[in-house]
């Protein structure tokens, strides 16, 4: 995440085909298709031709399905892009789960690590990552994603089966020198049998963190309680949106269509969706609004896939259920980090001095209406 | 570790929190990342250089 960059995020699935078969994949109607240069060619000019004015770059975000499988033309395609001269910066990004990442492949990343960054999807230990991916860790080169890109970090996902070493697996990866980005998978039932033990590992995560406070949390810990007390302060402030769907983010499938993100792509959607999407004004936030989410304690700030809402309920804005209890965990487990760190004079200083108020009044809101709710699972 | 702060911790914050003034209008865009995706695939955590 770029702080403060004016970013446009242009996604561009080279072919849906993956090599692994993950068992929380959300995209379950893949097509062979890959993507042919023309088309890319074409994405490329039409990207920076219709690109807003106060965009400072363009992220082309370059993914499958499993991009290792199609490197070759991956190679080509960048190559082209990078001998021309473009009206804005940009830099091209892609995400792996890194079976494929060897050999000639490594020579050319290490070659263009500057112009070219990759992200790995790693679920934890080898055992948690096993059970969500295949038996794939052992095909994992973790070492050359570490120093290629030390700060790119990796995205952990959390199924039901591996939630239970939750903490293991992040302080795992940890112990490798990654950074963490943890989310629980989308598009899974999440039913209330993990709640308890989801609060447990957050317990010790907390603790970790709170004896370790120059180590970066992830940001399962990271509830945006500001934003929270924001809206408490000011409950007629505007509505907003988690992410640029359909707005600042595009993404194309091989055969050179639009859609607002990847989730809306027929290869998640699924067969016979009649694209009803297209006819959504994404830049209407109140659409993205859950009228229900108004009446709870959080808000509504908590951050939601509008793809996985609109797969799974039929709306962009209805997002199922299950997860809430959930959120709901995270933020008091993010309260109880944040209300040790407000308490100690030199870290309460690192915050910036707007965000002060609102944050200590979300954090003793979050703690005054969900202990007792979040201690009852 | 239990995730409930103690009453006399939560008084301390009840007390920072009157001393603490609105500097501006919190912006939540500030903190929430409107440019790219939150769910499904990994963001570039670095920015664009001056290059080529």
């Amino acid at each position: 995440m770029c702080d403060g960059i004016q970013r446009k995020a242009v996604q561009i699935t080279i072919s849906e085909q993956c090599n692994l078969n993950c068992i929380y994949c959300y995209e379950k109607n893949k097509n062979p298709e890959v993507m042919r240069f023309e088309t890319f060619r074409r994405i490329i000019e039409r990207s920076f031709e219709d690109c807003e004015k106060e965009v400072e770059e363009i992220e082309f975000s370059l993914h499958g399905g499993e991009i290792g499988l199609f490197f070759d033309e991956i190679m080509r395609f960048c190559e082209w892009l990078w001998e021309k001269p473009w009206p804005k910066k940009y830099v091209c990004s892609a995400c792996t789960n890194g079976t494929l990442i060897h050999g000639d492949v490594q020579v050319w990343l290490k070659r263009n690590a500057h112009r070219f960054k990759l992200g790995l999807s790693l679920d934890g230990t080898p055992e948690m990552h096993n059970i969500n991916r295949n038996d794939s860790f052992g095909q994992i080169d973790v070492d050359f994603f570490l120093k290629t890109w030390p700060k790119q970090g990796c995205k952990m996902t959390v199924s039901p089966q591996t939630l239970p070493k939750l903490y293991e697996g992040v302080l795992y990866l940890h112990s490798l020198g990654l950074k963490v980005a943890v989310n629980l998978a989308y598009g899974i039932d999440w039913t209330t049998d993990l709640l308890k033990t989801y609060r447990q590992q957050l317990e010790l995560l907390v603790r970790y963190f709170i004896q370790n406070p120059d180590e970066e949390e992830p940001n399962l810990l990271q509830f945006p309680l500001a934003v929270l007390g924001a809206k408490l302060l000011c409950p007629d402030g505007e509505d907003f949106k988690w992410c640029g769907t359909g707005e600042r983010m595009v993404c194309y499938s091989p055969n050179g269509q639009a859609y607002p993100c990847q989730m809306f792509m027929p290869s998640s959607t699924g067969k016979g969706e009649t694209e009803a999407f297209r006819k959504i004004d994404f830049c209407n936030y109140k659409l993205f609004c859950d009228e229900r989410c108004r009446k709870c304690v959080l808000k509504g700030v908590c951050p939601t896939c509008y793809g996985q809402n609109y797969i799974m309920t039929g709306s962009v804005s209805n997002h199922p259920e299950g997860l809430c209890p959930y959120r709901k965990i995270e933020a008091l487990a993010s309260s109880r980090l944040t209300s040790m760190r407000l308490l100690d004079e030199q870290y309460r200083e690192k915050y910036k001095k707007e965000e002060l108020k609102p944050l200590i009044r979300a954090t003793r809101y979050v703690q005054e209406s969900l202990s007792e709710e979040v201690y009852s699972y | 570790m239990d995730l409930r702060v103690a009453a006399e911790d939560l008084a301390k914050l009840d007390l920072l929190e009157n001393e603490k003034e609105i500097v501006e209008r919190f912006n939540p865009e500030s903190v929430h990342f409107h440019g790219g995706c939150i769910c499904g695939k990994q963001s570039c955590e670095e920015t664009a250089t001056d290059w080529p």
